[in-house]
């Protein structure tokens, strides 16, 4: 719905409750988009940002310089840290969540592989130390120690 | 604890009134959580944030440039 056609209802809404001394619950279309961009899904509130192209540009007589140079890019996101933490913090997984890495094996002695968990790569690192070369490894990582 | 991260994205096209617009969400989820549940949309992936590019918006400003 455009933002006229939000005003306009908005307006006609607001008429009807006039005698009754009630009003609508948004005073105009700003005021409803103000209250969607505060509200807070999952607890967690979006943040944005803007990111233009800083590097070099082409230079030069008739060259044209590609849009996505000058263009500004806008990057909308919910503080990863708080997500995570909110998953664990999931009641309804409580049975379905493995703390630790595992490694199970079936009556005849071979491995069995169920979830993310119990696969080689969680495995080899929570049983590894870390040196400075692994710090790719480190990017996708989140540790936390208690 | 050991909480391994899992990032995904997948470039999604939206066309709303004044055209195209593309977005890159970005999905979040934990290695800790059971298949089980992740595939069960029971919020165990989270949308982290997302880069919205206005393709209409992009090409005006090549335009009057």
């Amino acid at each position: 719905m455009s933002a006229t056609n939000i005003d306009t209802l908005l307006d006609l809404w607001g008429a009807t409750l006039y005698q009754s001394g009630g009003s609508p619950p948004f005073a105009n279309h700003s005021d409803l988009y103000d209250t969607i961009d505060s509200t807070l899904l999952g607890g967690v509130l979006w943040e944005n940002f803007s990111i233009v192209y800083q590097g070099a540009q082409p230079q030069g007589e008739g060259v044209e310089v590609p849009e996505w140079m000058t263009s500004s890019y806008e990057v909308w996101f919910r503080d990863p840290h708080v997500l995570i933490k909110n998953i664990l913090a999931n009641p309804d997984y409580k049975d379905h969540v493995d703390y630790a890495p595992v490694q199970e094996f079936g009556s005849t002695g071979r491995r069995q592989y169920h979830n993310f968990m119990s696969g080689d790569w969680a495995w080899k690192q929570a049983v590894r130390i870390y040196v400075p070369a692994d710090l790719l490894s480190f990017s996708l990582i989140y540790c936390r120690t208690k | 604890m050991f909480v391994p991260i899992i990032l995904g994205s997948d470039k999604t096209t939206v066309s709303i009134a004044t055209g195209d617009n593309e977005y890159y969400p970005l999905y979040a989820s934990i290695g800790n959580v059971h298949n089980s549940i992740r595939r069960a949309h029971r919020n165990a992936v989270v949308l982290v944030g997302f880069l919205s590019i206005a393709k209409s918006l992009s090409h005006l400003m090549f335009m009057s440039t």
